[in-house]
C-alpha cells in the first residue's frame, strides 16, 4: 500500500516538474476555443477507435495488450501533430479518461492516477527533446515511454497495490513488450498518416 | 447601425482577397438578403460583422467596419456577443448542453449575467420560440427543424440587437423552412435587425427590405439569380427496367412502417426524382434500391438479380450519401477517381473523368483541399468512373449553389445518354423539376409519380 | 452504463457527495485486507445499486462482466499466486523442462491462487458497481458540475460536455465511411482487411470532424464563451447529503479500524 501512496506522490512530483519547467521557459501554453474543440474531438475519437477492441477477438488476454496499444497510440499521436504544443498530450489523455469514465464505465478515481503518469511522462519527454513528433526517431521514443510506463505501472503498482493481484516477471515481461511495440507501430501510423490531415488543414478551406 | 465603408479582407495564406472594397449601410430593424455564389465573399461579410474577423480570423484588411458606433476589433467577442448573434448552417454543431433549456441559458452564462436574468431570459425565448413544452427534452431527441429552432432561441436569449443567418435553412424539409419563416417576421416584428444569406432565398423574399448581391467579393449589381438555361429531360421511354420493387415494406423497428406498399419500376436511361418532406421515407427507400438494406416484405429486383444482396451490387450500382467529405478517401484529386474502379479490378480513363468535372488543374490536390462543390463533384465522378449501371444520389443539392448544381446535372445527363440510371432524393422543387420523373413521397407511400416535361 | 431515469433517494444526493463516496470506497478497496470486510464492501455497494432498481438487461450485463472478470482473475491468479503454502492442482510447464522452464520457473495452477484471485475480485466488484452507481444515478452535465466546484478546471468540462456531443455523430460518420468504403470495392474481410480499413477510415473520419470541430468553435465564441460562466444550477448539500457523507465516513472509519486493531 505504501508503494502505491508513493507512486502517487512521485506522479505529483512529475507534474510539478513538467509545470515548472513551463514556467520558467515561459512556454505556458493557452489553447483556444478551436483547439479546444479539437482536443474534445480527438477524446470522442479515442473512445470510439478502442470500442470494437473491447469485445472479440481482443479479449484474449495474452495478445489484447498489443490490439488495444496500436489504435490507442494512432489517434492520440495524430492529435498531438496537430496541436503540437504541451498541454495537449495530458488534454487528451485525461480528456478521454474521464469521458469514458462519465459516460460509461463510471467515475474511477483510482484509475485517475494512471491517466496522469502516462500524460506527465510524455509531456516531459516532448519538453525535454523539444520536439512534438515531428521527427521519426521522437515518436519512436515518445511511444517507447508510453508503452513502457503505462505498463510497467500497471503491472508493478495499480495490479499489486490497488487490486492486490500479483504476476510473475516472465508475464509482466511479455505484457510490456507487446504493449511497447504496439504502441510503437501505432506512433508510425499516426504520424503517417497526420501528413495528409496537415496538408488538409493548412492549405483546404477548414 | 451598421457602417462598412470601402472594406478590404484577405485571408490568412490566401492568395486573393476575400472581400473587395464593400460598401454597406444597413438601418436599425431592417432585413436584408445576401445572396451570391459560393465563394462570393458571403460569409466573410457575415464575419466581418460579428467579431469572427478580426478576433478569430487574423489576415489583413482595409477599410472600416462600425457596428453602432464601434469597430469590432475596439471590443472583445464577448461583449460584441451582446449586440450581433449569428446563427449557423448546421444545428448539430450549435447545441452544447443535453438539455433544451439548459442550451438556452448556455450563452447568457457565458455573459456572466446574474442568475436571475438568465432564469428569466431563457424563458422569454423559450415562449418566443415555441419551446417551453419541450423545455426539458433531451437535445439529441429533436427533429432537425426543432435543433436549428434551439440554436436560434440560445441566441435570441443573449438579446441582441442584430441576427445574421448563415445558410440557416439549407438542410430543412418545406414544413421547417415555414417554421423558420415564422420566426424571421417574429424577429422583424420585434424590431431586430435581419441579415439572411441562403441560396433557396424565394421563400423569404416576402420580408426582405432588400437585396444584396455579391460576387468575387464585390457587391454586384442585382444580376438576376444564374438561371442558366438547362434543357429539361425528356421522358426515356421505358425500356429495360433496372429496379422493380412490389408491396414492398420497411420499418427499422418491426412495429413502424417507413415505407408502405411500394411499387414502382424504373427503366434504363431514367432520371428520378424523390420529393418529400423529412420523415417521408425518402432516403430508406434509395437505401432500398441500393441494396443498402433489404424490405420487410414485397418483392424487389434489381438490375435482375431478385432481392440482391451488397456484395452482388458493389460496382454496378453506386450510391452517394449527402456528405461528399465522408465519401473521399484518396490522398490527390485522380488517385480518388482511380481507387474505385482500382479496387474493382476495372481499368478506367482517368484523364476523362477529370476532364468532364473539370478539375484537371487540380489533379494533384488533395480531396479536401478542393471548394465544395469540387468534393461533391468529384464523389460524384469517382463513382461514375466505376461504370456503375445505376448511379443513386441521397440529396445531392444540400449546401450546394444552383451553378454547381447544373453542372451536376449535367453530369448526370451525361452519363444517363451512356445508358446509365439515376435515381435521387431532394427537398428542393426546383432540382428535383431537372429530372424526367418526379415522384412524390409522404408517410412512407407514393402519391404523385408524373412526368415532367 | 447509462443513466438511469428513475427518483431513488441515490439520484436525490448531490453528485458531489457522490464523488465523495466514490474516493471512500477506492481508499477502502486499496486498504482493506480481511475477506470479511471485503465481503461487507462489497455488500453495501449491491445495496446501492440494487437500491437504483436497474433494467434486467443492466443487470444481465454487469453480471457478465463480472463473471468474465472472476475467472480471469481467478485464473491469473491460480498461475502467479507466490506464496507459500500452495499446493499445485495443475503442470502446465514443468521448471526443469528446458529453456522456457528455466525463464519462467515453471507455470502450474495452485489452488490457494484460484481462491485469493476469488477473493480479490471482490474488490474489482466493488469498483465496478460502485462506479456504475455514480453514473446511473447522476445526469452527466451534473457529475461535470460537480467535478468543475471540486476543482477541475472549467475549460476541461467544456472540453467533456463537447467531446459527449461528438461521440454520436462520429460512430454515425465512421459508419457511413466504411460503408462508402466498402461500396466502392475496399474489401475489409480478415486481418489485412482490418487494417486497411482503420489505416483508410481514419484520415477522412478526423478531416470531416476537424470541419465539425471549427463549426462548433464558432458556435461557442458567438455564444461569448470564454471559460468564464456564471452557473444556472447551484450545487447545494441538503441534510440528506450530509447524513449520507456522515455515515459513509463512519462506515470507513469503523472498516479501517477493525482492521488495524484485530490484526
Amino acid at each position: 500500500m505504501n508503494l502505491y501512496i508513493g507512486s502517487v506522490i512521485f506522479i505529483a512530483i512529475l507534474g510539478g516538474i513538467v509545470f515548472h519547467l513551463l514556467w520558467t521557459r515561459k512556454a505556458i501554453p493557452s489553447f483556444s476555443t478551436m483547439d479546444l474543440t479539437t482536443i474534445a474531438l480527438f477524446c470522442s475519437l479515442l473512445y470510439i477507435t478502442i470500442l470494437p477492441f473491447k469485445f472479440g477477438l481482443s479479449r484474449i488476454p495474452i495478445i489484447q495488450t498489443f490490439f488495444f496499444a496500436i489504435p490507442y497510440t494512432a489517434t492520440l499521436f495524430i492529435g498531438i501533430c496537430l496541436i503540437p504544443r504541451a498541454g495537449t498530450t495530458t488534454l487528451i489523455i485525461c480528456g478521454h479518461s474521464l469521458l469514458s469514465q462519465v459516460i460509461s464505465s463510471g467515475i474511477k478515481p483510482l484509475w485517475w492516477p494512471y491517466a496522469l503518469l502516462a500524460s506527465f511522462a510524455l509531456e516531459l519527454y516532448f519538453i525535454i527533446t523539444g520536439n512534438y513528433l515531428s521527427t521519426r526517431k521522437n515518436a519512436l521514443g515518445a511511444g517507447f515511454l508510453r508503452g513502457f510506463t503505462v505498463y510497467i505501472y500497471f503491472y508493478c503498482f495499480s495490479a499489486p497495490y490497488i487490486w492486490h493481484q500479483f504476476y510473475a516477471p516472465w508475464y509482466i515481461f511479455i505484457q510490456t513488450v507487446q504493449g511497447i511495440v504496439g504502441s510503437i507501430i501505432g506512433a508510425f501510423i499516426g504520424i503517417y498518416l497526420s501528413k495528409p490531415i496537415i496538408n488538409a488543414v493548412r492549405y483546404g478551406g477548414i | 447601425m451598421i457602417t462598412i465603408d470601402s472594406f478590404s479582407y484577405t485571408y490568412p495564406y490566401a492568395n486573393l482577397p476575400a472581400l473587395q472594397d464593400i460598401n454597406l449601410r444597413i438601418e436599425p430593424g431592417e432585413a436584408v438578403l445576401i445572396r451570391g455564389a459560393s465563394g462570393s465573399g458571403k460569409t466573410t461579410l457575415l464575419y466581418c460583422l460579428n467579431g469572427l474577423i478580426p478576433h478569430v480570423f487574423a489576415g489583413s484588411s482595409c477599410g472600416s467596419v462600425s457596428l453602432n458606433g464601434f469597430t469590432p476589433l475596439e471590443k472583445p467577442l464577448r461583449e460584441i456577443a451582446r449586440t450581433v448573434g449569428t446563427v449557423f448552417q448546421n444545428p448539430e454543431s450549435q447545441i452544447f448542453m443535453m438539455r433544451v433549456e439548459d442550451d438556452v441559458a448556455f450563452g447568457c452564462e457565458n455573459l456572466c449575467l446574474p442568475r436571475e436574468e438568465i432564469i428569466s431570459r431563457r424563458n422569454e425565448a423559450l415562449h418566443f420560440m415555441g419551446l417551453w413544452d419541450m423545455r426539458h427534452k433531451e437535445t439529441f431527441k429533436l427533429s432537425g427543424g426543432y435543433k436549428q429552432r434551439l440554436a436560434v432561441s440560445s441566441i435570441y436569449a443573449m438579446q441582441p440587437d442584430v441576427f445574421l443567418f448563415d445558410e440557416p435553412t439549407t438542410d430543412m424539409d418545406g414544413e421547417s423552412r415555414k417554421d423558420f419563416f415564422k420566426i424571421i417576421k417574429g424577429l422583424k416584428d420585434k424590431g431586430k435587425t435581419v441579415i439572411l444569406v441562403e441560396h433557396q432565398y424565394e421563400d423569404y423574399l416576402p420580408l426582405m427590405d432588400r437585396v444584396v448581391n455579391m460576387e468575387d467579393g464585390k457587391i454586384a449589381e442585382n444580376t438576376a439569380s444564374a438561371k442558366t438555361f438547362l434543357p429539361t429531360r425528356e421522358a426515356a421511354v421505358l425500356s429495360s427496367s433496372v429496379i422493380s420493387m412490389q408491396q414492398v415494406c420497411f420499418g427499422y423497428d418491426r412495429k413502424i412502417n417507413v415505407l408502405d406498399n411500394i411499387d414502382i419500376m424504373i427503366g434504363k436511361g431514367e432520371i428520378v426524382a424523390f420529393c418529400g418532406d423529412n420523415g417521408s421515407g425518402k432516403t430508406t427507400l434509395l437505401k432500398i434500391m441500393s441494396g443498402l438494406l433489404q424490405p420487410n416484405q414485397g418483392e424487389i429486383t434489381i438490375l435482375n438479380i431478385h432481392k440482391p444482396a451488397l456484395e452482388h451490387l458493389v460496382g454496378r450500382v453506386g450510391f452517394l450519401f449527402q456528405n461528399p467529405d465522408e465519401q473521399l478517401f484518396a490522398a490527390t484529386v485522380e488517385k480518388e477517381i482511380a481507387f474505385g474502379p482500382g479496387c474493382l479490378g476495372k481499368k478506367t480513363d482517368v484523364e476523362r473523368y477529370l476532364e468532364i468535372a473539370g478539375l484537371k488543374a487540380k489533379r494533384l490536390s488533395h480531396p479536401q483541399t478542393i471548394s465544395r462543390g469540387q468534393r461533391q463533384i468529384l464523389a460524384v465522378i469517382s463513382i461514375m468512373a466505376m461504370e456503375p449501371e445505376i448511379i443513386i444520389l441521397d440529396e445531392p443539392t444540400t449546401g450546394l449553389d444552383n451553378k454547381t448544381w447544373h453542372k451536376l446535372i449535367a453530369l448526370l445527363y451525361d452519363y444517363t445518354d451512356r445508358g446509365g440510371t439515376v435515381v435521387f432524393s431532394t427537398h428542393n422543387e426546383r432540382a428535383a423539376s431537372l429530372a424526367g420523373r418526379k415522384i412524390i413521397m409522404h408517410k412512407g407511400r407514393t402519391i404523385n409519380d408524373e412526368i415532367s416535361g | 452504463m447509462k443513466y438511469l431515469d428513475r427518483e431513488t433517494f441515490i439520484h436525490r444526493l448531490d453528485p458531489r457527495t457522490k464523488i465523495l463516496l466514490g474516493f471512500m470506497v477506492a481508499i477502502l478497496i486499496v486498504v482493506l485486507k480481511k475477506p470479511s470486510e471485503l465481503f461487507l464492501l462489497f455488500f453495501s455497494v449491491l445495496i446501492l445499486f440494487g437500491i437504483l432498481r436497474p433494467a434486467k438487461s443492466t443487470v444481465k450485463a454487469m453480471f457478465i462482466i463480472m463473471i468474465t472478470a472472476l475467472v480471469f482473475t481467478m485464473i491469473s491468479q491460480g498461475f502467479f499466486y507466490s506464496l507459500e503454502p500452495r499446493t499445485i492442482i495443475v503442470t502446465i510447464l514443468s521448471p526443469d523442462s528446458g529453456f522456457l522452464g528455466n525463464i519462467t520457473g515453471g507455470i502450474s495452477m495452485y489452488r490457494e491462487g484460484i481462491i485469493y484471485g476469488a477473493l480479490q475480485s471482490l474488490r474489482l466488484f466493488s469498483a465496478m458497481l460502485l462506479s456504475a452507481v455514480i453514473v446511473m444515478s447522476t445526469y452527466p452535465s451534473d457529475l461535470l458540475l460537480g467535478m468543475e466546484s471540486m476543482g477541475m478546471p472549467k475549460r476541461i468540462g467544456f472540453v467533456i460536455t463537447v467531446s459527449i456531443r461528438f461521440i454520436p455523430s462520429l460512430l454515425d460518420g465512421a459508419r457511413r465511411i466504411l460503408l462508402a468504403q466498402r461500396l466502392r470495392g475496399l474489401k475489409v474481410k480478415g486481418i489485412r482487411g482490418w487494417f486497411r480499413a482503420f489505416y483508410r477510415l481514419l484520415p477522412p473520419l478526423i478531416i470531416d470532424s476537424l470541419r465539425n470541430a471549427r463549426r462548433i468553435a464558432l458556435a461557442a465564441e458567438v455564444r461569448a464563451f470564454t471559460g468564464e460562466r456564471t452557473k444556472l444550477k447551484e450545487l447545494t448539500f441538503s441534510p440528506r447529503d450530509w447524513t449520507f457523507l456522515g455515515l459513509s465516513t463512519a462506515g470507513m472509519f469503523m472498516l479501517i479500524l477493525c482492521q488495524e486493531i484485530l490484526l
